[in-house]
This record gives C-alpha cells, sequence and structure tokens, in this order.
C-alpha cells in the first residue's frame, strides 16, 4: 500500500534525459518484449511515459523507478519483467481502468485497518 | 425399461436376507430413488455402462471442462471411458483424500453423481446441458464409492499445510481464474484490493460505496476455493471472515447476482470458468491488485477469452489446480490408469484420436501451465515471477479459446518453425 500510495503522491516533471530514456526504453520493448510465439504480435506499448520524477531514474531494464523503488510512470517497459511488481505494471495493450474510489476508512498511508 | 423399474428389478435381485438395519437402508434407497427418478449408477441400463468409470471430486468452478471431457470420454472409439462426478468444496476434496484410512477416501452411499449421457443415450446433448445423474448404490456400494481423482481447485495450501499421505499424490493441472461478479444493471466496472479489503473484510461498516450492504453481498462457503482465492487477492484472511452471505455452489452466487434488487450495491465471487459461460447474465470486474496502477480483467477485452492478464502477470485473482489421486508408492504414479490419462489429456500429455483434452481445458476458460508466462509459489495470493515453460503452447491456447486467433505459424513438423518447434501444431520458439 506504502508504494501505491508514493505512487500517487509522487510529483512528476519532464527532462530531456527522461525523454531519452523513454524512447529507448520503447525501442527496449519493440525490440525484446514478445511472446515465446514465433510471429506472434509483439506487446505494443501503450502507456509509457516519459516523464521522470525529481530523484527518479530509469532501472537498468529502463522502466521508470523513483529513489524508493516505486513505479512513478503508467507502466513498467521492462522487455522481460520478472519482478512482481513490474509484472503488475509492465506496459500492456490490454483493456485496462484507472480506478479513484472512495475509500473513507482507507489510512492515509494506504494502510488498512484491522479486521474485527 | 423405464429407470424406476430397472431400480426395482435390481432391488429385488438383492439377497433377501437383508434384515433389519439393512432393510432399513433398503427401503429408504428405494424412496430417495423413487422420488428422485434417478438409476442407480450401477444401473444396466445405461449405455455404455458406468460400472468402470472413473469417480471424480471437484470444486465447481471444473465442471464446465469435466461436463465436455466427460462427454468426449463416454464416446471415444479411441480409449472408451467413462467418468463420472461429483462437486464439493476444495478443503472437503483435499480432507477427503488425505484420509491417512484409503477406504475412508469416497462418496457417500446413495449420494447423487453427474456423468454425460453418451450419444446412444442422448444424441442432441452438448455440455452446455444439464448432466445426467445416477445414484450411489448402497447395495453394491455400502461404505461409499471410492473417489479416483479429487480436483481441488485451488492450492492445498490454503486448506492444510499437512502433506498428503504416502499412497496419495498431488499432480498440479491448469490454472484456474477468479473474479468479482455485478449485475448487468451496475454501473461499477473496477474492484481495487483495497476496496474488496472493506467491501468483503468490514461488511456494512466498511463504507466502500456502493458495496455497503451486506444483504447483497454474494460469497461462498469457507472451504470453497473461490472463497479462498479471492479473499486471499483482497486481504482477508483467514477466509472465515469474508463477510456478506454464503452460498454452497457457484450457480446460486450467479443467480443472487443476476436476479439482485438493487443491482448497484450487489457483488459477488465466482470462478471464471463460469463466470464465462454466463457472461450474458452478469459482468466481471475489472480488478487492481495491492501494489498495482491500473485494475485489469482476465481477459485482453471484455469480450475477449484469451486470458492474457491472467496469463502475463496483469491478472492476480488465480490458482493452479491440484489433482489428488492414490498412487502406486514406488512409482509415484497414479495407481488407476484412467487417472493418468484423464490427467495427460487435461495437461495436453497425451491426445487421443477424438479426445483432444488440451483443447477442452483451454475452451473451457482454463489455462494449462505451458500457456503461462507468470507462476507463484503454491499459496493463494502469492507474489507471481515471471515463467517460461520448456514445452510452450501459447499458440494452440490463443487459437482455441472461444473466438481464438493466433498469428503463430501453423505445422505438423518443425520444419517451418527455424529454430523453433512445433508443438500443438503451431510452431512455438522452444
Amino acid at each position: 500500500m506504502s508504494t501505491r500510495a508514493s505512487i500517487l503522491r509522487r510529483p512528476r516533471s519532464v527532462g530531456i534525459v527522461a525523454i531519452a530514456v523513454g524512447i529507448l526504453a520503447l525501442i527496449a520493448v519493440v525490440a525484446a518484449c514478445g511472446d515465446s510465439a514465433i510471429k506472434e504480435d509483439v506487446s505494443k506499448d501503450s502507456g509509457t511515459s516519459t516523464g521522470m520524477a525529481d530523484g527518479a531514474s530509469p532501472d537498468n531494464d529502463g522502466g521508470m523507478l523513483g529513489p524508493d523503488g516505486a513505479i512513478i510512470d503508467d507502466c513498467v517497459a521492462k522487455p522481460d519483467p520478472n519482478v512482481y511488481t513490474d509484472l503488475l505494471n509492465a506496459c500492456t495493450t490490454s483493456f485496462k481502468i484507472d480506478p479513484h474510489p472512495t475509500i473513507p476508512l482507507l489510512y492515509a498511508d494506504g494502510g488498512l485497518p484491522p479486521l474485527p | 425399461m423405464h429407470a424406476d423399474l430397472v431400480g426395482i428389478k435390481n432391488l429385488m435381485r438383492a439377497p433377501l436376507r437383508v434384515a433389519g438395519p439393512a432393510s432399513a437402508l433398503l427401503m429408504t434407497t428405494l424412496l430417495a430413488r423413487q422420488a428422485h427418478a434417478l438409476p442407480f449408477c450401477d444401473d444396466a441400463a445405461i449405455n455404455p455402462p458406468l460400472t468402470n468409470a472413473l469417480v471424480v471430486q471437484s470444486g465447481d468452478t471444473q465442471e464446465p471442462m469435466l461436463r465436455l471431457m466427460s462427454q468426449k470420454l463416454r464416446n471415444s472409439a479411441a480409449q472408451q471411458a467413462s467418468l463420472i462426478y461429483t462437486t464439493t468444496g476444495t478443503c472437503t476434496i483435499i480432507a477427503n483424500m488425505y484420509n491417512a484410512d484409503p477406504s475412508k477416501r469416497v462418496i457417500a452411499a446413495s449420494a447423487t453423481l453427474s456423468y454425460a449421457p453418451s450419444t446412444l443415450e442422448n444424441p442432441a446433448w452438448d455440455a452446455s446441458q444439464p448432466p445426467s445423474q445416477c445414484i450411489v448404490n448402497p447395495l453394491v456400494w455400502p461404505s461409499g464409492i471410492p473417489i479416483d481423482v479429487g480436483i481441488a481447485a485451488t492450492y492445498t495450501s490454503s486448506c492444510t499445510m499437512a502433506p498428503p499421505p504416502a499412497d496419495v499424490g498431488l499432480f498440479p493441472g491448469p490454472i484456474a481464474g477468479y473474479g468479482f461478479i455485478v449485475p448487468k444493471a451496475s454501473t461499477q466496472q473496477s474492484l481495487t484490493a483495497e476496496q474488496g479489503y472493506f467491501v468483503f473484510g468490514l461488511g456494512n461498516v466498511g463504507q466502500a460505496a456502493p458495496w455497503v450492504d451486506e444483504h447483497f453481498v454474494f460469497t461462498r462457503l469457507a472451504t470453497k476455493s473461490t472463497a479462498l482465492t479471492l479473499s486471499a487477492a483482497v486481504g482477508v484472511q483467514p477466509v472465515t471472515k469474508l463477510r456478506g452471505t454464503p452460498f454452497n455452489g457457484s450457480t446460486e452466487v450467479l443467480n443472487s447476482v443476476a436476479q439482485s434488487t438493487n443491482p448497484e450495491k450487489t457483488i459477488g465471487l465466482m470462478g471464471t470458468e463460469i463466470y464465462d459461460q454466463n457472461r450474458d447474465k452478469v459482468t466481471e470486474l475489472a480488478f487492481r491488485a495491492f501494489g498495482q496502477r491500473y485494475a485489469y480483467l482476465p481477459d485482453s477485452s471484455p469480450t475477449s477469452f484469451d486470458k492474457k492478464n491472467l496469463r502475463d502477470g496483469h491478472y492476480t485473482p488465480w490458482a493452479q489446480t491440484i489433482y489428488i489421486t492414490p498412487i502406486d508408492t514406488g512409482s509415484k504414479a497414479p495407481a488407476k490408469p484412467k487417472a493418468q490419462l484423464l490427467i495427460d489429456l487435461v495437461l495436453g500429455n497425451t491426445t487421443l484420436a477424438d479426445v483432444d483434452g488440451l483443447g477442452i481445458t483451454v475452451s473451457k476458460g482454463l489455462v494449462p501451465l505451458c500457456a503461462m508466462k507468470v507462476t507463484r509459489d503454491p499459496a493463494d495470493a502469492a507474489p507471481l515471477r515471471g515463467y517460461t515453460s520448456q514445452a510452450p503452447c501459447g499458440c494452440f491456447f490463443d487459437a482455441n479459446v472461444p473466438s481464438g486467433k493466433t498469428s503463430c505459424t501453423a505445422c505438423t513438423t518443425d520444419g517451418p518453425c527455424g529454430t523453433g518447434k512445433c508443438r500443438h501444431n503451431y510452431c512455438e520458439a522452444r
């Protein structure tokens, strides 16, 4: 939950370095992000952002991570994601929804109260 | 001959020396049978007979696959093998199959089992229709009919951490998806894990609008895989803390959600295989896991059946089915060849000339491991990690789901596959 909260709180700014890194990440996805199948459609990056937050850096495969490791862009553009949060947030062409539910009892830091 | 008459005739053949409690059992059975108008499972009028059928006890999310598999096997000229089954909770199945006493791994006498009618019996039947049913004859199986295969529809660790008895084996089966459903009239499209925690963990006081009334929250009993997997997905642990109205069967949840008098406040739990058969009645919500940016359906779109998001890690509420069966303690292989056949068919390890087991699995909403790109440790809601099958079948999967298509190269040999390999008639990378 703290990761989720940090995603929502983190400000964004756009820099030329970020744009370059984003383009490189996109190229990496197109080149390497594919199915195991021969000639299967290569996934297109539907949500890769070129924005980079202050103090953020590309991870070693091109995904955008903040200094605390949080995801700061719409999706992780690694060609072959393996870590859980990367898999959850990998760029995809699939139908997706951006929910903004109102949950009054959710703690400000995204934490959950104990169950009765 | 009318089934009742056949049954009465069978009963009359029973030894006449039965008396006392046995007589009472006889009369009770006769009355129960007449009330249901069902044949005994050993009834000679059932054609082909079920006397040597494989007996399966399974979670009800697996029934769409079992119905079709049962039909194909009964009608197979290559290897006729009848399959009769009953459905119950995954934890009940595990408890039955883990019993240290093999004679206790049974379905009770007089219980009702299901099977697909053969073409001889009903040439018009298809797997979308209710199956035929028969009763476990208490005169033939007074202590119950032995279970050959128990199909747990989620990880055994959700029910027990104990290992199975030495003469029982666990065989990983295909992946089963689970989801949250709402009525067609609801405007809701997604559920976040946080919302789910408040809806299903706190109920009326959770304040997670619009699902704030437990009367319209329809769940499953705590022994059911659907409850186990989905409660874990929203962090409501243990499963006994689920709030709402718990039902025994998927059909009851389906009907309660579909016919709700307050659609906006209504939500329910359902196996994806059941949902796929009932998309015209209810809507599945996209789900956003803890730590995830967006919410996703199991499939790449509301109208597709490709399970793309379940297969690549964007959709997390899923579990691996586990086939539990008595084994040869030496070879560790299933003791019954027909149990081995069922497992091999479901996994695509073997194909009969007229039974495409992998095709049946795929067409009924299950995902074989060979089509997965992620896996997890054997526990509900365990984190995902990347996975690469040594014998992938993603192309076959994409081509054989309902309305499926693939751009993979068709093949019958490795020839057209370059450095890849021809598997299930499509070129795969390895």
